[in-house]
């Protein structure tokens, strides 16, 4: 209780209007960043990385804040418009949100979408605030042998939601090699340097996931079409919406029923918390939960705000329930996190137990942050922005990928001060490529980058302890938890993963 | 013989072979384990042992599914869209190697023009692309410097 009462002190901090600043400016980017095809909430948040160097911790969590909440929500903007997903959560909005945009119904189904992502954000930034300390007091009763078997089951997870999961193993193997090039901290020796004195420190975190995230994307962007994404701005163009128009009815939403809200709010809470699952997951689970308990699941498929609302309050319920295992056991629990992490560690912050007692006056602006991102997102898009938002496909391709690309390398060097580093950042970037044309995912890697240190520490720690023996993670009780929800999740993980991708396929084939 | 050169077969057994470098490079280290004291190889070597198999699994699956598979046509048809991404990496390599040497205006600027050309389809519009190639370059350069205060070579 103590913990929550600090974190609501923070509202004076994050209503000054520095903090305010630094949030909007979040805000913005994850709207423009969430909206674009191809962009996303995460990239917007690996360009700011380098940049975070130079500010107060707590600024930087609060632009990532309003960064991570406003790209959720604004990949159903084109979504419903023109139905393409800019954010690969949004795409179960497609479905209902596409076909009420045909009915001429668009600004109404841009409402609803705003209507749930700020109820979504807003439940699961309060349960975050609620649940994080009782995360932080379990999270203390794990030791060392657990805590590798919580690294394993995480990286475990994170390969086993990959569409081809040996891809997933391999790229994961790169980012965990990556991970032990450098000085070895268990025994101050230097490995894998291949005679390069500038490795001796390893790669920079930074080097890493700029040139897996924004160096591989910007080499990708130059193999897009230019005359389907100009039909794609001719389309946008020519949609234009009231403001009137987007205010479901006191009758419409009576009609929907509150249950919906609240329940896709928790199950996108809780899919949040496991590592690995992520906003994707979140939008089919809860869509598939509104249809089986909708009173007209016939109707599916023909503009139902069902199945708007449910995908878009769960998705944005994520961001809160995907901050709990980063925050509490330092376990990333989506790509985005993982990058958030690499913005604590570049503080020398290590998330874990004891972050939550020592580090209260960075956290609670950064929580409430996320609150108000969420609570905003309702006056500003609805009243203030809404009818604009569809104008950001407008901005010259050109222009923004070359500022990307421009950007991201400057990253590197703003972090590093090494041109060493920021050619790294190019061989990662175009290997990262090169994988991704053939199916290979990234966010294995930059999970392996993250938590390869960690795994290594803890296992070789725990068979410390336990004398050369393995068998210490199954003596251990809190290890073999662990290692009993790994083999859980492997099973069930990919059988749900089969039916999104069933859904993806489908919305795909219909457009 | 040129559809076994295709990268779904190369890429894993290139990382295997990679694997294997790595793995020479930890025995070298030290054993894994002494006296039940785990050692700065171990881990290397996990790796190894799983992204090896994992590599060699792959492999055996991607020539199967080859073997009934005629690729070379595909391969001439994906030629031209490899050629971009090329460039991209050519004008990122200049700037790296350029940018301590000849400072921050000279390269950004020849980086971010080279990216807009690229990405266009046609060689058009040359005057625009300069002159916003330029603003990219004033707003990333007072992004970095005034905004965040962080130092860039002229």
């Amino acid at each position: 209780m103590n913990e929550i009462i600090q974190i609501f002190s923070g509202f004076g901090q994050v209503l000054n209007p520095v903090t305010l600043f630094y949030l909007s400016i979040g805000f913005f980017v994850g709207i423009i960043f969430g909206a674009l095809p191809g962009l996303t909430s995460m990239l917007a948040i690996v360009l700011l990385l380098p940049m975070t160097y130079t500010m107060p911790l707590m600024y930087a969590l609060v632009m990532c804040m309003g960064i991570y909440m406003a790209g959720l929500y604004a990949g159903s903007i084109t979504a419903i418009t023109i139905n393409i997903p800019g954010a690969p959560a949004s795409i179960m909005t497609c479905i209902e949100g596409n076909a009420m945009m045909k009915k001429g119904q668009g600004a109404k189904a841009l409402g609803y979408a705003t209507v749930s992502s700020a109820i979504g954000g807003s439940v699961g930034a309060l349960l975050l605030i609620f649940v994080s300390p009782l995360a932080v007091r379990l999270s203390l009763l794990v030791r060392t042998p657990g805590k590798f078997s919580l690294v394993l089951f995480a990286l475990v997870t994170m390969v086993v939601i990959s569409k081809d999961k040996r891809k997933g193993i391999i790229t994961m193997v790169f980012g965990l090699v990556c991970s032990t090039i450098g000085i070895d901290k268990l025994k101050t020796v230097s490995r894998f340097t291949f005679g390069f004195p500038q490795l001796i420190e390893g790669i920079d975190t930074t080097t890493l996931i700029v040139g897996a995230f924004a160096i591989s994307e910007v080499l990708a962007q130059s193999t897009v079409d230019n005359r389907k994404y100009q039909e794609m701005v001719a389309r946008a163009n020519g949609i234009k919406f009231k403001r009137k128009d987007f205010f479901p009815s006191w009758k419409e939403i009576k009609e929907v029923g509150f249950l919906l809200y609240l329940k896709s709010s928790l199950i996108g809470y809780f899919i949040g918390v496991l590592p690995g699952a992520g906003a994707s997951m979140a939008s089919f689970v809860s869509y598939v939960e509104a249809k089986r308990t909708s009173k007209h699941p016939e109707l599916f498929g023909t503009g139902m705000p069902e199945g708007i609302i449910a995908p878009e309050t769960a998705n944005n319920a994520v961001c809160g329930g995907a901050l709990v295992p980063m925050l509490s056991l330092g376990i990333p629990g989506d790509g985005t996190t993982a990058v958030l992490l690499g913005v604590f560690m570049i503080y020398g912050i290590v998330p874990g137990p004891t972050l939550l007692t020592t580090q209260m006056h960075i956290l609670a602006p950064m929580y409430l942050a996320l609150l108000i991102s969420a609570a905003v997102l309702l006056p500003l898009s609805l009243w203030v922005f809404g009818p604009y938002y569809l104008k950001i496909v407008r901005i010259n391709r050109l222009v923004l990928y070359s500022a990307i690309g421009l950007i991201a390398i400057l990253g590197v060097y703003a972090a590093t001060s090494s041109s060493f580093q920021m050619g790294l950042a190019l061989l990662v970037g175009i290997l990262m490529y090169y994988l991704k044309q053939q199916g290979y995912p990234n966010i294995p890697f930059i999970l392996g980058v993250i938590l390869g240190p960690l795994c290594e520490q803890y296992l070789r720690t725990s068979l410390t302890i336990g004398n050369g023996n393995p068998l210490i993670f199954l003596t251990s009780m809190d290890s073999l938890v662990f290692l009993v929800l790994t083999i859980v999740f492997a099973v069930w993980i990919p059988r749900l993963n089969k039916k999104t991708d069933v859904a993806e396929n489908g919305t795909i084939q219909k457009k | 013989m040129k559809k076994y050169l295709r990268k779904e077969i190369v890429t894993p057994l290139v990382t295997f072979l990679a694997l294997c470098l790595y793995g020479m490079q930890a025995l070298k280290l030290s054993v894994p384990v002494i006296n039940g004291i785990p050692q700065e190889s171990l881990f290397p070597l996990i790796i190894v042992i799983i992204g090896g198999v994992t590599a060699i699994s792959l492999f055996v699956s991607e020539l199967k599914r080859l073997s009934s598979f005629d690729g070379e046509k595909t391969e001439e048809n994906e030629k031209g869209k490899r050629a971009k991404p090329v460039y991209v990496i050519f004008a990122t390599a200049f700037l790296v190697f350029f940018f301590e040497k000849t400072g921050f205006f000279v390269t950004a600027f020849a980086y971010v023009f080279a990216l807009m050309l690229i990405y266009d389809d046609k060689l058009q519009k040359i005057p625009q692309k300069l002159l916003f190639a330029l603003l990219v370059c004033a707003f990333v350069y007072v992004l970095y410097v005034f905004v965040f205060d962080i130092r860039l070579p002229w």
